[in-house]
């Protein structure tokens, strides 16, 4: 579903990813993780078009994505993107945030995307906020429209960019929730987070990146008892009160 | 200073009004529309694109729209190509010259606002649309535009005004407006205080009337939630 090979990015003169490979099969839940700077969220920016690389080749979702980016259209909404921001529209309400795509990508008449978007609000326990502009939701209520948005065009491939990491401490759960309940229905899922209860229960396959490079991957039960690595000891060290 | 010249020159400075609206919203409109692919072009990528935007506003911000409209005016009829050209029953009328200046002034300092404007969009939206397959036109359209003019509300009300103040200086190239009636009627009484006066008053309740439509339009299409706290946000 996924492959990377030899991804370089530079900013500037500072290299942030060197040479990463990456494999993610369909069906697959990736959690990437690593210390701030370690360029995880600059990889899945990569991997879905949002950021132009230095080197390497990227395929996803039976799309090769150029260098320069110039194809990322042709992803047209086969590639779900979550967002730290939720960058939900401001102007629309939530029901014309869902179907935009639909109607313009998709060119889904208006009346049948509403009833594909009303569903998606349903399963997601937000079909009263249909009409509600997104300032008017919590923010853990803005997150999840933000993933029935992005699920409206049933992606092949869902990306999580610290999905949880700007909402207040008592919403993260009901985002997280959402998203597990994603992964039981065979979802591929790429998800940088620092949740490691979730990575924990959810992931098949714990990608440990640092300065750039992925310095280590295993599944869950070996990554978190048997790291393999000092720098992952220490990271799991600093980070360890959530693990269990 | 007398009432009855004030009572006086009221019907005389009105006889204006209709000009000076004129002028004022044909001006205006002219120069909200080419604000919008001025304002575009001063955000593009293409240098051949934001250079001749970046020399047009230069040019026509930094030198007097009184200046302009005399060049627009005088300056032009002494070209025979232009006097020769199928623009000339416009650029001959006083009236369409007046709108003319005014438009592109308005135009040119709209479209940096506009171009301010596109730039403050989180890029994150651009980026939402991107991840969904949503086209560079549709972006335009659907997401950021709509973004921009609701938040430019506020200054398009106060771009209105600035025009409404600038139509007066049409009076300079004879149009009868309020401004160009007030001088005549001035003329002919020598009581400029009383006259002057009474078309300020008249400027300030255009004026107010555009203020106040603006303000129904903010609260129509403003942002919700981000101007008024929504009823239900801790729902």
């Amino acid at each position: 579903m996924i492959k990377v090979r030899n991804l370089v990015k530079y900013y500037g003169q500072t290299k942030v990813l060197d040479g990463i490979s990456l494999d993610v099969a369909k069906g697959e839940r990736i959690v990437l993780c690593g210390p701030s700077g370690s360029g995880k969220s600059t990889l899945v920016r990569c991997i879905n078009g949002l950021e132009q690389r230095s080197a390497g080749d990227i395929e996803i979702a039976g799309h090769v994505l150029k260098p320069d980016c110039s194809n990322v259209l042709e992803l047209g909404g086969d590639v779900g993107m979550v967002f730290q921001q939720f960058n939900l529209f401001p102007h629309m309400n939530v029901l014309d945030n869902l179907t935009l795509a639909l109607r313009r990508v998709r060119g889904t008449p208006r009346a049948e995307a509403e009833a594909q978007a009303i569903a998606m609000l349903e399963r997601m326990q937000l079909g009263a906020r249909a009409k509600a502009y997104p300032r008017e939701l919590s923010g853990g209520q803005q997150q999840r429209v933000a993933i029935a948005r992005a699920l409206c065009m049933k992606p092949k491939v869902m990306l999580f960019d610290e999905p949880t990491s700007a909402l207040d401490p008592e919403m993260v759960q009901e985002v997280l929730d959402v998203m597990t309940a994603l992964s039981r229905e065979g979802l591929t899922m790429i998800v940088v987070t620092h949740e490691m209860g979730f990575a924990r229960n959810v992931a098949d396959r714990i990608v440990f990146m640092d300065g750039g490079v992925i310095l280590e991957e295993a599944a869950p039960d070996a990554f978190f008892d048997h790291p393999q690595h000092n720098r992952t000891r220490e990271f799991l060290r600093q980070i360890g009160p959530r693990t269990h | 200073m007398s009432p009855d010249i004030f009572i006086k020159a009221a019907p005389v400075v009105l006889q204006g009004l209709q000009l000076t609206l004129i002028i004022t919203i044909a001006s205006f409109l002219l120069g909200q529309l080419l604000a919008l692919p001025l304002g575009l072009a001063r955000q593009a990528s293409s240098p051949l694109l934001r250079w001749p935007a970046a020399v047009y506003t230069f040019l026509i911000r930094g030198s007097p729209l009184l200046v302009q409209l005399f060049i627009i005016y005088y300056g032009l009829g002494q070209i025979p190509a232009v006097r020769n050209s199928i623009l000339w029953p416009i650029l001959r009328e006083p009236l369409y010259c007046g709108i003319i200046a005014i438009s592109l002034n308005s135009a040119a300092y709209m479209a940096e606002v506009v171009a301010g404007a596109l730039r403050r969009v989180p890029k994150g939206q651009t980026e939402a649309c991107i991840s969904l397959g949503i086209s560079r036109r549709h972006r335009l359209t659907d997401v950021l535009l709509p973004q921009v003019y609701r938040e430019l509300l506020p200054n398009i009300g106060n771009e209105i005004i600035l025009v409404l103040k600038s139509s007066s200086l049409a009076s300079a190239v004879t149009i009868m407006e309020i401004t160009g009636v007030a001088r005549a009627f001035t003329a002919r009484t020598f009581a400029p205080f009383e006259v002057f006066i009474t078309a300020g008053i008249l400027y300030l309740a255009i004026g107010f009337a555009f203020t106040f439509l603006f303000r129904l339009l903010e609260r129509r299409y403003g942002i919700t939630g981000t101007r008024t706290p929504a009823p239900e946000a801790s729902a």
